[in-house]
This record gives C-alpha cells, structure tokens and sequence, in this order.
C-alpha cells in the first residue's frame, strides 16, 4: 500500500492518509484481517508527527475500515461498500489524470467544490 | 572490455588467489608441523582428553597423521573449487568459507595433538593446556577466505527494470506490505509436527540425545515460522524487511546506501535457496520462485526480496533515491 503526502494538496495530512488506505483497502492492496503500520511507525515511515496518523486511524475506526485495540495495533476490519470503493477508485484515477494535465490537487478541489 | 573493468577483473583475480592460498595454509601447516615434530613422535600419539586430566586416548602416530591429511586434502580440495566457482556460483562463496574452516579445523585437531604429545616425556603425560586456543586459526581462516573472495556480481537479467515514481522535491512517501509464504508455512507445518513427534519421543524415553532433538527442531520450526509473514517497507529511512510475528528486522538497507532497485525474476537457484540466504550474490530473503526486487547497494553485495507486484516497492525506493540525490546534490 502506498501512501504519498504532498505539501501542494489542500487535504490535510491526517485526511491524505485516510484518503490512501480507504484506496489501497478498495484496490484489495491491504486486506481485511491484515494489521497497519504501528502509527509511531508510520509517522516515522513518512516523517509526519505520530498525533497526525493517529487522528487518521481514528477517522478510519469511525468510517468501519479499522479497528483499534490495545496491544493490537490498527487491523483493517472491512473495507467500504463496494459502490463507495468504486467511486474511491474513480477519485484516484481523477486526481491522477488532473495530475497529467498539469491540474494541481487544488485546483480540482475547488473545480469539485464549484459542481457541488 | 574498459580498463576499469580490466581493473576490476584483475583485482578479483588477485583477491580469489589469496583465498586460495589462506585455503592451502592448513594442509600445508599439516605438512610442516608433522615434518618439524616427527622426529620427536613415537609411534603413539595421545589422541583424546577428558577435560585438563591425563590423555584417556591415543593413535598410532603417523596412521593418524595420514588420516588426517586425507581429509584436510579433500576438504581443501573442495574451498579450491568453491573458490574457483565463485564468479558463477552464488553457494560457492559460503562452501569455500565453509570447507576452509572445516579443513583448517581437521588439521589443527593433529597438529594440537602432536605439538602436546612432543611436549611431553611420554604421550600419557601430555595436558593440552591452552594450545586448543589455536582453533580459532581455523575460524579466523574460513573467514578470510570469505571476506577475500570478491561478491558475485547480482544476477540480474536482462529483462529487469528500474521503474521511478514521478515525486516533488517536497513530497512524503511510504509504502508497506505484508507476504506471507506459502512455501515456509508448510515447511513450519512439517517441522511443527516432526518437532511433536520428538516431543513425545523426549518424553517416553528421556535422555539427553532425544530432549537436545527436541530442541534443535522447536528452534528450526520457529525460525522457519518466524521468516513466512514478513513486512516490506520503503521510505525516505530505506528499505527494510522485518518478521510481522516478532517484529524482528530481517533485511535492513539505508537509503543512502542503495544504488538502484531493479524488479526480477528472483531464481531461488542464484540467490542461494529458499529462505533467508546469505551467498555469494549477496543478501536474499527467498520465498519462492518469481518477481522480486533487486537492491544493488553502494560499497556491497545486492539484495534480493521476493514479493508480489514488486513494481511500486521498486518505483518508491528510486523516486527516495532521485530525491535524495537531488537534495544533498
């Protein structure tokens, strides 16, 4: 599973990493029952303060795709309902193509927000 | 052919015929210890001890000796073509260090009891006192041999690529997964049970050979578990391997350290096995037969990981690479 933060993302970091586990969760990188990164881990891992994976973990407990216990570390329980991976995907592929057209991820934030 | 390679080929041509000779040395070592103390040997030698007491065994002295030298020859026989492989062979480098010090252990086992019978007025008053010490010779000699011969070149095919991932100056990434092999969970199934049998045979017949087997395959069964789940992960700190049971890092490469990671075909063949392997390729952690990524390191041997879709592990680690290189200029 791949996780990538970028500065120029108006998402903050926190949601950058919620964004990319639902993505690698929907894409099947990381399966149900596999355990996450310890978050001083990952915090580590991407030179990011620990509280920022943390509250990313607890937006994540909150959406139904982890669970956390003591002792057991961040272990994926379910991922979204296949149509919400769907769209997660669609997201992806969005941003990627914005991406190649030179469009950066906040201008197609704000062009996303305008359609809304 | 560039000079620099002809430069290289030359140097490693002169670091195999030193290994080559420190493989010689105990044989030879034989030779002349046995030509030096001959003439002050009887026809017995005492050939064993039972801690610092009296010997409680002896040998005819040149019957041993040639025993002996039988065997160090052939030992040395087989360091000087593992030596002589060690270009083509990823085994070949271990089994060269192996045998040196299995041939330098033989030898010194006569020449410690030689030299303490020729010490003594007569073999049943030899004491080996501290010559015993000299074993570690025979470590020491193995070990030049393999630090002398030169790595293998990573057997890299042709068909291997380096992808990149496009990454800003300023971006963080990481990525992680989780393997498990199939291969090692059966060879962890299989020694569990046979580590059970041995249990129930250590506990109807009690002794020390049955309790040590026991042990020995309680150890081997949980290493072999401890290598199946295992943790792949690549960031700006590197890339490292670690056991998911323990937590324990298995394979450890700082970023600064690596030249390029390619994806392969990992050979179990080239690479020295299955498993955890040390070779002379380099440093592989081996699940199975298939794709993989190629670590080759600045100033050291390459390391090889079999993984599933080894693309994105391989695209990360350069895009750490170029980004790093960038930044220190």
């Amino acid at each position: 599973m791949l996780i990538r933060l970028t500065e120029a993302s108006p998402a903050s970091f926190a949601e950058q990493i919620v964004a990319q586990v639902r993505l690698g969760v929907a894409r099947g990188e990381v399966r149900r029952g596999e355990r996450l990164p310890a978050a001083r881990e990952l915090a580590a891992s991407l030179g990011v303060n620990m509280h920022t994976v943390l509250r990313a973990y607890d937006a994540l407990r909150e959406a139904g795709v982890i669970d956390l216990r003591r002792g057991r570390g961040a272990v994926v329980v379910g991922g979204d309902v296949p149509a919400v991976a769907s769209l997660v995907e669609s997201a992806a592929e969005l941003v990627s193509r914005a991406t190649a057209l030179g469009i950066s991820p906040g201008e197609l934030s704000t062009l996303i927000r305008g359609m809304a | 052919m560039t000079s620099q390679q002809d430069e290289s080929a030359a140097r490693d041509a002169v670091r195999r015929f030193l290994a080559g000779v420190c493989a010689v040395l105990p044989l030879l070592a034989l030779v002349v210890v046995a030509a030096a103390m001959g003439p002050r040997l009887g026809p017995r030698l005492a050939s064993h001890w039972s801690g610092a007491a009296a010997p409680d065994g002896f040998a005819a002295t040149w019957g041993s000796f040639w025993t002996f030298a039988a065997i160090t020859a052939v030992l040395t026989a087989v360091a000087i073509v593992c030596v002589a492989l060690t270009h083509r062979r990823a085994w070949s480098r271990t089994w060269a260090a192996i045998a040196g010090v299995l041939s330098g252990t033989t030898a010194t086992a006569w020449i410690v009891t030689a030299w303490a019978t020729a010490a003594a007025a007569e073999p049943s008053e030899a004491r080996l006192g501290g010559r015993m010490a000299i074993l570690v010779l025979a470590v020491a000699g193995g070990a030049a041999v393999f630090l002398l011969l030169p790595p293998r070149p990573a057997p890299i095919g042709a068909a291997a690529t380096a992808p990149r991932l496009p990454l800003a100056p300023e971006d963080r990434v990481s990525w992680t997964g989780v393997m498990s092999s199939g291969v090692l969970v059966a060879a962890g199934a299989v020694g569990g049970c046979v580590f059970l049998i041995a249990l129930a045979a250590a506990i109807a017949m009690p002794s020390t050979a049955t309790v040590i087997g026991a042990v020995v395959l309680l150890a081997a069964t949980a290493s072999v578990l401890l290598l199946a789940p295992v943790r792949l992960t690549v960031d700006q700190r590197g890339i490292r391997l670690a056991s998911v049971l323990l937590r324990v890092p298995l394979i450890r490469v700082a970023l600064d350290r690596i030249d390029t990671v390619v994806v392969d075909t990992i050979e179990p063949g080239q690479w020295g096995g299955w498993g955890y392997r040390v070779s002379g390729a380099g440093l592989a952690y081996v699940a199975r037969r298939g794709p993989g990524i190629v670590v080759t390191r600045r100033g050291g041997n390459a390391v090889a990981i079999t993984i599933d879709h080894p693309e994105q592990p391989a695209a990360v680690a350069n895009a750490l690479v170029a980004q790093r290189s960038r930044a220190t200029g």
